[in-house]
């Protein structure tokens, strides 16, 4: 097969791929896509951290043994990575994946770390990392088809495959958010596209990866309320109903997923001093006899109320003001008292929800990733504003990470570096040289709250409750955006 | 120092909850402790053992030792007497799956000093029941780390 033909079946494939007003642009596209590819591929084999050694641990047990290890994360995930895993199992270096599947336990438990340093490693890391490139190009690929304008099309696709805050969590630290991620952005199209069915059961897909999505339902379900304004009320009611179903089937479907198989529940050491040392992970499994460590709903609860700031009205009784669900109540009122709820509208509501949950609760790093799509969005829709702002909270998210000490700093080194396994993390350098680190980090963190706050501010100021587009240029650009959103303000004359 | 030969068995002693049935028996070489009769949760039945133990914890910080138990209904626990008032619980945890498994402990978060005095490996009950079960042991091995 000579270069000509290569360059034929992919000239032939692309077009799938891009849409048809980008056409003009694939050449540009192709070499985007191969410096995203280049940074991706450079960085898979040699770094990873311990979370990711973990979840590849869960997923070969599951592929050979076939026993389900339960964690703090979705077993969606083990089947997801699991099965991959298992087409291409003879690739793997077997002395990891034997260590892997033996049933050696450590306490406190460094396994994660020990993984990094069997030989093929390397091997290892890039091919358990392939799901994650998949989504992660794919999603960059979705992305190019917000715009009818090429240039923010392909702006939006730039930085999307060079955003180094994407490239972290999924390719150095090897968290799988890109795979909610990805279904969540198929969502928005399908909004995009007024295709709710299709929308909501995109959001129930992304749900059984990461709860967050579900927060976007409600809204998604609003705005199929208006646009479905001329229906007859039994049946509108009927049918947003039956939208919600829709979103929360896939979640609801996951127990079935569980009785396929037989599920094994590894204790935790109970004998360990309590704190970090004792192994969370596993920990309740100890009392709960076959119970999972969390129960069905604990993730939206965790998500919504046990990191949130909060306000404890008084001093002896138990009444608290949450500030995440105080936030989500406000987005959904403004959802509802929009005259119209355009797609655009309805990314925005989110992306503000997404940004204040950043600023007022505590957030695991590579939730980070939930609101890149959208940033990105915005970026390309108003470089001038967003983009100074998304250039601001690059450096402040990886200093946010340094409050994990080394988990995220030395230990994603230990596979080309195995000495990193004794390093300090930042938190700690910063320390032993007398610094106060928990004060420097935090202050780090509260910038970076206030720009997600000031960031959510500009586009509740220009979006909400306002009857043009902040996003599309004028008209005479071209981009269609604009044009729904007058014609769905035009429709939706009534409240509600 | 290392147990992992056929005669593992040999040098342990029975001992248990006031009321509680239950022994050491020797299966394949390995030390099984079975707990017996109506019990309630926290109800133990253990091996002893107080020859042959390591000299110094400062220079064995790790504790290795295969376990399978009968169900998840009992834990394994393994105890460290540093002497005969002092004791810690080192490794308490249940197991569902009737496997051997090797646990790797890491002495130096229980901030023991001295000598071992005595070591038990027991049974511990941890949902009521009065079917029999056990809990197995073998390979008991002390050492440190070598990265």
């Amino acid at each position: 097969m000579n270069l000509k033909t290569l360059h034929n079946i992919a000239t032939s494939r692309i077009p799938h791929l891009v849409p048809q007003q980008l056409a003009s642009r694939k050449g540009a596209i192709l070499k985007w896509t191969v410096v995203g590819l280049g940074i991706r591929f450079a960085i898979m084999p040699i770094l990873a951290g311990p979370d990711f050694a973990t979840i590849t641990w869960i997923s070969f047990t599951l592929i050979q043994k076939n026993l389900l290890i339960f964690s703090a994360d979705p077993p969606a995930v083990f089947f997801l990575l699991g099965g991959f895993y298992k087409l291409i199992l003879p690739l793997f270096p077997s002395t990891i994946v034997n260590y892997m599947t033996s049933s050696i336990s450590y306490t406190p438990p460094p396994f994660q770390v020990f993984a990094m340093l069997y030989p093929g490693i390397h091997t290892f890391l890039f091919l358990a990392k392939i799901p994650f490139l998949v989504f992660d190009i794919l999603s960059g690929f979705l992305i190019l088809r917000f715009f009818v304008d090429e240039k923010k099309a392909l702006l939006a696709f730039k930085i999307w495959l060079v955003n180094p805050i994407t490239i972290a969590i999924s390719f150095v630290y090897g968290q799988y958010d890109i795979i909610p991620v990805f279904f969540l952005i198929s969502s928005l199209i399908f909004l995009k596209e007024k295709k709710y069915g299709l929308t909501a059961l995109s959001v129930g897909v992304a749900s059984m990866f990461k709860v967050f999505s579900l927060a976007f339902l409600p809204i998604i379900a609003i705005a199929f309320w208006k646009d479905k304004h001329r229906t007859e009320p039994q049946l509108r009611l009927l049918r947003t109903s039956g939208l919600i179903v829709a979103g929360l089937l896939p979640l609801l479907a996951t127990p079935l997923l569980l009785t396929i198989i037989p599920q094994y529940y590894e204790s935790a050491n109970f004998a360990m001093p309590a704190g970090p040392t004792l192994n969370g992970f596993f920990g309740n499994t100890f009392y709960s006899q076959g119970v999972p460590a969390q129960p069905f709903f604990s993730g939206l609860v965790g998500f919504l109320v046990n990191s949130s700031a909060s306000i404890q009205t008084h001093i002896s009784i138990a009444d608290f003001v949450f500030f995440i669900p105080f936030i989500y109540t406000l987005i959904l009122l403004g959802t509802f008292y929009e005259s119209g709820l355009s797609h655009e509208k309805a990314f925005k509501y989110f992306t503000v929800f997404l940004l204040l949950y950043y600023a007022f609760s505590l957030f695991y790093p590579q939730w980070f990733l939930w609101v890149q799509p959208l940033l990105v969005l915005l970026i390309a829709e108003n470089p001038k504003i967003y983009g100074k702002l998304f250039v601001l909270l690059v450096p402040l998210f990886f200093v946010y990470t340094f409050s994990t000490d080394n988990v995220l700093t030395s230990l994603v080194l230990i596979p080309i570096i195995p000495r990193a396994l004794f390093w300090p993390g930042v938190s700690s350098l910063m320390s032993s040289a007398g610094l106060p680190a928990t004060e420097i980090i935090n202050i780090f963190r509260t910038i970076l709250s206030a720009i997600c706050v000031f960031v959510a501010y500009h586009i509740a100021k220009t979006s909400f409750w306002t009857k043009g587009s902040a996003w599309s240029e004028p008209a005479s650009n071209g981009d269609t955006l604009q044009n729904e959103e007058a014609k769905s303000i035009r429709e939706a004359g009534e409240l509600g | 120092m290392e147990w992992g030969d056929s005669v593992f068995y040999q040098g342990w002693s029975s001992e248990s909850s006031s009321d509680i049935r239950g022994g050491i028996s020797n299966v394949n070489g390995s030390l099984q402790v079975t707990i017996e009769g109506q019990r309630l949760v926290g109800d133990i039945v253990a091996g002893q053992r107080t020859e042959d133990l390591p000299a110094g914890l400062a220079s064995n910080r790790l504790l290795v030792v295969s376990v399978m138990a009968s169900s998840i209904d009992v834990a394994a626990r393994v105890v460290i007497w540093t002497d005969f008032s002092h004791h810690t619980d080192v490794l308490v945890k249940t197991y569902n799956d009737t496997e051997w498994h090797k646990e790797i402990v890491n002495l130096s978060y229980f901030h023991l000093s001295g000598n071992v005095s005595m070591i038990e490996l027991s049974v511990k009950q941890i949902y009521p029941s009065n079917a029999t079960q056990w809990v197995s042991y073998d390979d008991l091995a002390f050492g440190d780390m070598d990265l």
